[in-house]
C-alpha cells in the first residue's frame, strides 16, 4: 500500500503514514477549520491499512505541539480506530512524545490514551539540545 | 498590523494585542502566528504564552462557529470581530467580541455560566469527560466543533469566563454584540 504524505501548514500537523514499514507519524500543531475535511481521507487510508491481515507491530508516533479542541476529537477518533484495531488483535505501540515542560499536551496525551484498552502506549519527553 | 500599548488615566490597561476585522481561517492563521510573535517579544512565561494562544484560537473560531456573518462587498458574507489581549495586574484579559444572534448569544451565556460555578478540579474532570465522552460519537460524524471549545477556555482562564450581549443600534435587530473575557 502506497505511503501517504502530507506536509504541514501553519493550521495542520504533518502526517507520514509508512504503510511498507508500518510506521506512522503525525507531528506539529493540528486546529484547521475544517477538521473533519482535513483527517477524514486520512482516516479512510489508515481504515484500510488495518483492515489488512498482517502480524506486524505498527509503530505509532504522536508529537503535535499544539491541538485546538475542534483537533482533539478527531485525534480521538485516530486513537479509538487504533484501539480497536489493537482489540482485533493487531500490536499497536504508541509514542505520545511532548517536549519537557510542555504541561497542556502531557495532559492531553493522558486524557486520551489512559482509557485505551489494548492500544500500548507510553510518553516520552524531548529535553531542548 | 499597528501594536498599540496606552493607558488611559490609569483605567485602560495596556494592549499587548489587537485584532477587528474578518475572521476566515487564514486570518486565524496569520493572527495567531503574529500573536505568538508578540508574545515571544514581550518574554511571557512559555506556560502562560501556550495558554494565551489556546485561548485565542478557541475564541476565534467561537467567533466563526456561532457568530452572524456581515455583508463584506462584492455580494460576500463574512464573520467580523475583535480580539484584544490587555495586560493587567500580572496576568492577561483576552476579550472576543462578535455579532451574533440574540438565541445564540443566550445560549453561549448559559453555558458559560455553568462553569462560572466550578472549581478548578470540576472544570478539569468536565473536560477529561467530554474528551472521554467523544470515543462514542459516530466515526462519520461532521459535528462542527468538539463541545470542548468553551470548557478548554474555562480550563485555560485564571477565574470565571465573563461574556455578555449588548443591543446594536436598531432596537429590533435579531442580532447583538456578544463579548467573552477570559482572565489567563
Amino acid at each position: 500500500m502506497d505511503a501517504l504524505n502530507i506536509e504541514a501548514t501553519t493550521l495542520t500537523p504533518r502526517i507520514q503514514l509508512d504503510f511498507q514499514r508500518d510506521h506512522l507519524q503525525f507531528s506539529g500543531e493540528s486546529f484547521p477549520e475544517d477538521v473533519h475535511s482535513f483527517y477524514a481521507p486520512v482516516f479512510a487510508r489508515l481504515q484500510q491499512y488495518l483492515q489488512e491481515k498482517s502480524d506486524r507491530p505498527i509503530q505509532v508516533d504522536l508529537e503535535f505541539t499544539y491541538v485546538n479542541s475542534a483537533s482533539t476529537r478527531s485525534l480521538q477518533q485516530l486513537l479509538t480506530l487504533l484501539d480497536k484495531a489493537a482489540g482485533a488483535g493487531r500490536t499497536i505501540n504508541v509514542r505520545w512524545i511532548v517536549c519537557d515542560g510542555d504541561d497542556a499536551l502531557t495532559d492531553l496525551g493522558d486524557d486520551l490514551l489512559h482509557d485505551k484498552r489494548w492500544l500500548r502506549y507510553n510518553v516520552e519527553v524531548k529535553t531542548p539540545g | 498590523m499597528a501594536f498599540v500599548s496606552f493607558e488611559v488615566g490609569g483605567e485602560r490597561p495596556p494592549v499587548t494585542y489587537s485584532y477587528r476585522g474578518p475572521i476566515t481561517e487564514s486570518v486565524i492563521a496569520a493572527t495567531s502566528q503574529s500573536l505568538r510573535a508578540r508574545l515571544l517579544e514581550q518574554q511571557v512565561e512559555k506556560q502562560l504564552a501556550r495558554r494565551i494562544f489556546s485561548s485565542f484560537v478557541e475564541l476565534t473560531y467561537n467567533i466563526l462557529h456561532h457568530g452572524v456573518p456581515e455583508p463584506s462587498g462584492e455580494g460576500r458574507t463574512l464573520h467580523h470581530g475583535e480580539l484584544r489581549l490587555e495586560e493587567r495586574d500580572n496576568c492577561f484579559e483576552l476579550t472576543a467580541t462578535s455579532r451574533m444572534t440574540r438565541e445564540a448569544a443566550s445560549g453561549l451565556l448559559e453555558k458559560i455560566a455553568q462553569f462560572a460555578g466550578m472549581t478548578r478540579d470540576q472544570i478539569r474532570f468536565e473536560y477529561q469527560l467530554r474528551i472521554s465522552n467523544l470515543q462514542y460519537e459516530p466515526a462519520d460524524s461532521q459535528r462542527v466543533g468538539a463541545g470542548l471549545g468553551l470548557v478548554t477556555l474555562a480550563r485555560d482562564a485564571r477565574g470565571p469566563l465573563r461574556a455578555r450581549f449588548e443591543d446594536t443600534e436598531e432596537a429590533d435587530a435579531p442580532t447583538c454584540l456578544f463579548s467573552i473575557c477570559s482572565t489567563i
